[in-house]
């Protein structure tokens, strides 16, 4: 009879989850780390995607909120959401919707997650500096292998912050999943609705604030809204 | 052509740099071209440049290790003085 062989999938969600935190400050930037992407390929990784991605359009509405510049301290949703990607897709079938239970869990875990994350990062900021601190009188004196050094280290600490996070949160958010997954008794459209609704409130506050400071806002909203719902019922 | 300053003569030879340590005044001519591999690397670079971002000395490191390849080619190379003074700035 063969085990329960969600463990396996800890050591590859992880290095995801490291390689996406590593994008949202330290390498690359680019946008790998917003939730519709990351939770995708969380969920892609576990045999899931369309659940997967189905959570990531839930946290994107949320992390629509965050604006993550200069020394701003904002939650990290990129591992994050990796974790809540793999986290929906617990018992849902590849190209399958998420399970109401997971779908639950697995938003509320992304929230917590990337609170948790925000509160790492602050601290991996930390370690850096007083790293740096008794090197100050080599990055005066131009010593390149400090600078470089510095650099390497920063970046190492953050992918090994961001995937010791995803490997903590992904596996108590799993087995809380299957748990509730099976003693789930509210309507799976309702449950949904439930989510779905506080998502795009947050995001509809967002979105507000958005046209109350940058010019054109409205206009690109529109047209982004009238394309994608064209797309949607050409799609359906 | 490059503008005359008037009573340049009479100020000290090193007097007309342009910060407080010692830049040579080089003109726009003597800068090297920057090859294809330089010009990568250093893109490359720009894209951790917030790698060691911290509360104390915020994005400076990441500035001096982007820019660092094309430092390289000052003169002197990387032991030269003209090297450690403009990684340290």
């Amino acid at each position: 009879m063969a085990g329960p062989t969600w463990w396996l999938d800890i050591l590859p969600l992880s290095l995801l989850a490291g390689v996406i935190g590593l994008d949202v400050v330290s390498f690359p930037q680019a946008m790998i780390s917003r939730p519709i992407v990351a939770a995708t390929l969380g969920g892609a990784f576990v045999g899931a995607p369309v659940a997967g991605l189905v959570c990531g359009a839930a946290l994107e509405c949320l992390a629509l909120e965050a604006l993550p510049v200069g020394a701003s301290r904002y939650p990290e949703w990129g591992s994050a959401s990796v974790v809540a990607g793999a986290v929906a897709a617990t018992g849902a079938p590849a190209g399958a919707m998420p399970l109401a239970g997971a779908f639950a869990v697995a938003v509320a875990l992304g929230i917590t997650t990337a609170w948790i994350g925000g509160l790492s990062m602050i601290k991996h900021r930390q370690i850096i500096a007083s790293f740096a601190r008794p090197r100050l009188g080599q990055l005066a004196a131009g010593n390149r292998q400090t600078v470089v050094g510095l650099q390497v280290f920063g970046m190492t600490l953050d992918l090994v912050r961001a995937a010791l996070l995803g490997a903590l949160c992904f596996i108590p958010g799993h087995l809380l999943a299957e748990r509730v997954n099976g003693r789930w008794s509210v309507p799976e459209d309702l449950s949904r609705a439930i989510v779905v609704t506080c998502v795009a409130a947050v995001a509809a506050a967002s979105v507000w604030k958005d046209f109350h400071a940058i010019s054109g806002t409205r206009r690109l909203f529109l047209i982004s809204l009238a394309v994608g719902t064209l797309m949607v019922v050409l799609g359906a | 052509m490059p503008e005359k300053i008037v009573g340049a003569e009479a100020l000290p030879s090193d007097a007309l740099r342009t910060d407080t340590v010692s830049m040579p005044a080089v003109g726009i001519a003597s800068v090297p071209e920057m090859d294809t591999g330089l010009r990568l690397s250093m893109y490359l670079r720009c894209l951790a440049i917030q790698g060691s971002w911290n509360y104390e000395i915020l994005v400076g490191n990441g500035v001096g290790f982007c820019v660092e390849p094309a430092l390289r080619q000052l003169p002197g190379g990387i032991d030269g003085r003209l090297y450690r003074e403009a990684l340290a700035r």
